[in-house]
């Protein structure tokens, strides 16, 4: 180690007494420090300030917190804002809020959305129940986009797509203009389910409709009471 | 907000915010050694820091963020005392009013509690030097974390910290100055 050619600045020694130097600049300083008893008293008086410093706020009185019941709502009612964004969002794209008229079921359904945000792995039901092709196109492409965001993010999630009335056209064989679409959905990702509700099924074949599923399509009793039931174990609700 | 840190926003970054409270406001109070000010310098710290939650990407990088915010409030609250961009030197109201004191009866007695001294030194200091000074003996941050927090080059935090330590010296030697006492004379009687 080279002994330090000049004398030691008051910068290099500050950056000594906050170690910030590394080796062999601290070894420079500490070998200076030998050889200098002047030097010595400078670290000293720097190590003292230093420590009045610390010393003289360790003890400041921290006012009570007036805010934090605020930050806590608006960070709950950010959250919300967000699960309605995702209600309400592709507005451009056919998407609309359901309002539901039984009021204990909205009240469940505000109470266990925000869980659903807070606590993963991330619980999705996914409702068609138009066959307009900009509903059904739009609720495959969202479909998708959910399940290849949270893949890309590394992070679990639970799909259901259910379909009813007009909506059931997506999961037709006979009907459906995008069969392999969701095959080739259901064969990359194996979190997502195609349910068809069976009450909008035995009204088709009441109408003398034959009514073929596509490949893999699971048969829930009824949308309503399916998205009802999930809904109310938390999982988040999205109307196309 | 994007998807990602609407649903997966960590359910205890509210607690880590809330956590940090304490630590902030004592920066904050010696920023400005006014009570009321630096709690509203915190709660704005704090309301910004939830709303642009987003922007944190690494949560090992909190404190830091949270800092820069606080550094932030505290120099648009300055501007707003003053209308000047350059707040490198600026001296606040407080550092020039207590770097020429004119102590009373009340004053004397309080300088004789050292952390009082300190404090209306530290106050003294002009803003930047303040900064960077509490920033590193307060927090321990380091030298490159203080000049990420302040947008500052390294060589500007090592020169205001080598300022500030120099006047903070100097500031405490005036406060209490030396005084020589007679030594008694010991007489040897034969």
């Amino acid at each position: 180690m080279k002994p330090l050619n000049k004398p030691v600045s008051d910068p290099l020694l500050n950056a000594f007494v906050d170690n910030q130097l590394q080796s062999p600049k601290s070894d420079q300083v500490i070998d200076a420090l030998h050889r200098n008893p002047t030097l010595k008293i400078r670290l000293c008086e720097l190590r003292d300030l230093k420590a009045a410093v610390r010393h003289t706020y360790r003890d400041v009185a921290v006012p009570a917190d007036r805010a934090a019941e605020t930050r806590r709502r608006r960070f709950v009612a950010l959250r919300a804002l967000a699960a309605g964004l995702i209600l309400v969002i592709g507005a451009a794209a056919g998407w609309s809020v359901r309002a539901w008229t039984d009021t204990g079921l909205a009240r469940t359904f505000q109470v266990t959305q925000l869980a659903n945000l807070i606590h993963g792995p991330a619980r999705i039901i996914l409702h068609i129940d138009s066959s307009r092709p900009a509903k059904l196109k739009a609720g495959l492409a969202e479909t998708e986009k959910l399940l290849n965001t949270y893949k890309r993010a590394h992070r679990a999630v639970l799909m259901e797509v259910i379909a009813n009335r007009g909506g059931l056209d997506l999961l037709r064989a006979d009907t459906s203009p995008y069969a392999r679409q969701i095959e080739s959905l259901r064969r990359r990702y194996n979190n997502v389910t195609f349910l068809a509700c069976h009450q909008t099924i035995e009204r088709l074949t009441e109408e003398g409709v034959d009514v073929k599923l596509l490949p893999g399509t699971t048969i829930a009793p009824s949308a309503l009471d399916e998205i009802v039931r999930r809904v109310q174990q938390g999982w988040i609700y999205i109307k196309i | 907000m994007t998807i990602f840190s609407l649903f997966f926003r960590p359910h205890d970054f509210v607690h880590c915010l809330e956590q940090s409270r304490g630590r902030l406001y004592r920066v904050a109070y010696s920023w400005c050694y006014d009570a009321a000010l630096a709690d509203d310098l915190v709660q704005e710290t704090l309301s910004k820091a939830l709303g642009k939650s987003a922007q944190l990407r690494d949560p090992e990088r909190l404190p830091r963020w949270l800092f820069s915010i606080l550094s932030h409030c505290w120099y648009d609250h300055l501007r707003r005392q003053r209308d000047t961009q350059d707040i490198d030197e600026m001296q606040d109201s407080m550092s020039q009013a207590l770097s020429d004191p004119q102590p009373g009866p009340e004053e004397a007695h309080a300088r004789r509690e050292t952390a009082d001294r300190v404090r209306k030194a530290v106050a003294a200091l002009p803003p930047g030097q303040r900064q960077v000074l509490t920033l590193v003996d307060l927090e321990e941050f380091s030298y490159g974390e203080v000049a990420e927090i302040l947008d500052i080059p390294i060589g500007t935090v090592m020169s205001r910290l080598c300022r500030a330590r120099r006047s903070l010296k100097a500031g405490l030697l005036d406060l209490q100055p030396v005084q020589v006492k007679a030594l008694p004379v010991i007489r040897r009687i034969k």
